[in-house]
């Protein structure tokens, strides 16, 4: 159960990782629509996460 | 009945994740993409894609009084057919053009680059009459098809008047 735990939380740093890497490289290139879409699925996405966790029983 | 609950939670942090990347790939980085270099004095500065709108109000390239100007203008095809389009620049001063330096069409592969240089000769473009210690503004226009750009060059002179006694 540990050893899940501690995959689940390296996925999510890479998750985060490869979304901060694209962010830096290619926010500059979205469009104004892509850039408020793009934050409201981020913060869904921690939103649910957080949801999740809380189901978890975190 | 709560596992499932629990994991369309989940299932929906995927789903935003999944929709950002796919944000990123098809608004950020699919698209047709231009970059110019300008002259800075004896510096080279890039000029990208998220930055026309800066340059067009607020920023200048430099060239000294009477020195050469090289323009290097590079069109980044990151989609998957080939990109045509015309490439005209011209040279503008007070609303009225100057000249037309280039007028060329240019066809660049899928996920390819090209890219064109010129070379603006400060001499040429002068109006006679104008003394070296004053400073002198042109603007470079850059049409690719339907988009147009546009760089403010300023001339500094290299002699400077000197002070009142």
């Amino acid at each position: 159960m540990k050893l899940e735990y501690i995959l689940i939380g390296f996925g999510i740093l890479f998750c985060l990782a490869g979304i901060g890497y694209l962010a830096a490289e290619y926010v500059k290139y979205l469009s104004e629509t892509g850039r408020v879409v793009s934050l409201l699925l981020t913060v869904g996405m921690f939103g649910f996460l957080g949801k999740y966790f809380e189901g978890l029983g975190w | 009945m709560a596992v499932k609950h629990k994991n369309i939670f989940l299932y929906l942090t995927l789903a935003c994740f999944v929709g950002l990347i796919a944000i990123f790939i098809v608004d950020g980085y699919l698209g047709v993409y231009d970059a110019l270099y300008v002259p800075m004095g004896e510096r080279e500065q890039k000029i990208e894609a998220d930055q026309w709108q800066q340059w067009s109000q607020w920023e200048m390239a430099e060239v000294a009084w009477g020195e050469k100007a090289f323009f290097r203008y590079e069109v980044d095809n990151r989609q998957f057919s080939t990109y045509s389009a015309n490439i005209a620049v011209s040279v503008w001063h007070g609303q009225e053009k100057v000249r037309d330096l280039i007028s060329q069409e240019i066809s660049i592969a899928a996920f390819d680059k090209g890219q064109l240089e010129w070379v603006i000769d400060t001499t040429e473009l002068l109006p006679s009459g104008i003394p070296q210690e004053q400073g002198y503004e042109f603007t470079v226009i850059i049409q690719r098809g339907e988009i147009e750009r546009k760089i403010i060059v300023y001339m500094y002179p290299l002699v400077y008047p000197s002070p009142p006694r």
